[in-house]
């Protein structure tokens, strides 16, 4: 679209901001791998006991050995028609699922931990069978899980992220009944049934969230009608 | 903390950036106006990056005026 209506100037400009934003997400990207990988995983499971001098050295070079991957996986994007059907299909695979989770975690408080990492694994899973059953056997499987043989790249990927949900919470409840939750546990502020939630009676309607809820539903179900 | 320093703030740099590109892009896009190429883009008549330089020397010189280096008090 920038190539398409843009003149040199602007086009420059359109550049930029994609730039921009495309380091600004890498560098919270990059900053959290970091973390996640020293403090979640390498502490913890592999090197329990050292310096903090040692945990900064492995943070760095994790940095370092993060961003080459990432420079190499841009090569797998190489693969995809664009590199918008690339992040779609990687989202449809980590994110939905994820959703799916939190979303369990925060409304259900009967959630337990074993619950929440086998759903997740689960919808993970389940994703990316999705995406290599339709991508080596499109005849067969597109039209069962996008539930349409003419489905696009990017749809296909919404169905992805469907099943990926579906899987994520089915699993996630089905474990959850057979665990038993933690019961030291304080889930005071974290999960809705165990947080006090403010009231908005005292606050004119104009001001009340759920008010604006209704009218941005409203919206939402003319568009479809006019646009389905 | 030296009280005669003037007082530099974010916002007069982003004032002196949208300057800057304002008077890059207006000037681009007279030269792309007056010397239109063979094939060129959608909706080019309205000369879009003309009214968007303008815009952005017009919004970067009020930024760069408004929050210009002051003296500390």
């Amino acid at each position: 679209m920038l190539t398409r209506y843009c003149s040199p100037g602007l086009l420059g400009l359109g550049v930029i901001a994609l730039i921009a934003g495309f380091m600004a997400g890498m560098a919270g990207n990059v900053s959290a791998f970091a973390t996640v990988w020293t403090y979640d995983i390498y502490r913890p499971f592999i090197r329990k006991t050292a310096p903090d001098k040692h945990y900064v050295t492995m943070g760095r070079w994790c940095t370092l050995i993060g961003l080459i991957i990432s420079i190499g996986t841009a090569y797998i994007v190489m693969q995809f028609g664009s590199i918008m059907d690339y992040v779609q299909a990687l989202f449809s695979m980590f994110v939905a699922p994820l959703f799916g989770t939190v979303l369990l975690g925060m409304l259900w408080k009967r959630v337990t931990r074993p619950a929440g990492f086998w759903g997740l694994l689960a919808g993970v899973v389940g994703s990316i069978a999705a995406f290599l059953l339709m991508k080596f056997s499109p005849e067969r499987w597109v039209p069962i899980l996008a539930l349409t043989p003419r489905a696009s790249g990017l749809a296909q990927d919404m169905y992805q992220a469907l099943w990926a949900c579906v899987i994520c919470v089915v699993v996630t409840v089905l474990v959850t009944l057979v665990t038993k939750p933690d019961p030291n546990l304080n889930l005071t502020g974290l999960v809705y049934g165990e947080t006090q939630i403010p009231s908005e009676k005292h606050l004119p309607l104009l001001q009340r969230p759920v008010f604006w809820s209704a009218i941005v539903l409203v919206i939402f179900i003319i568009l479809n009608i006019i646009f389905w | 903390m030296n009280n005669d320093a003037p007082l530099i703030t974010v916002w007069f740099f982003v004032g002196v950036l949208l300057l800057c590109y304002g008077v890059l892009i207006f000037a681009g896009s007279w030269y792309y106006a007056a010397n239109p190429p063979a094939e060129p883009v959608v909706l080019a008549n309205l000369h879009i990056g003309v009214w968007w330089g303008l815009l952005l020397v017009a919004v970067g010189g009020i930024y760069t005026w408004k929050f210009r280096p002051k003296r500390a008090i």
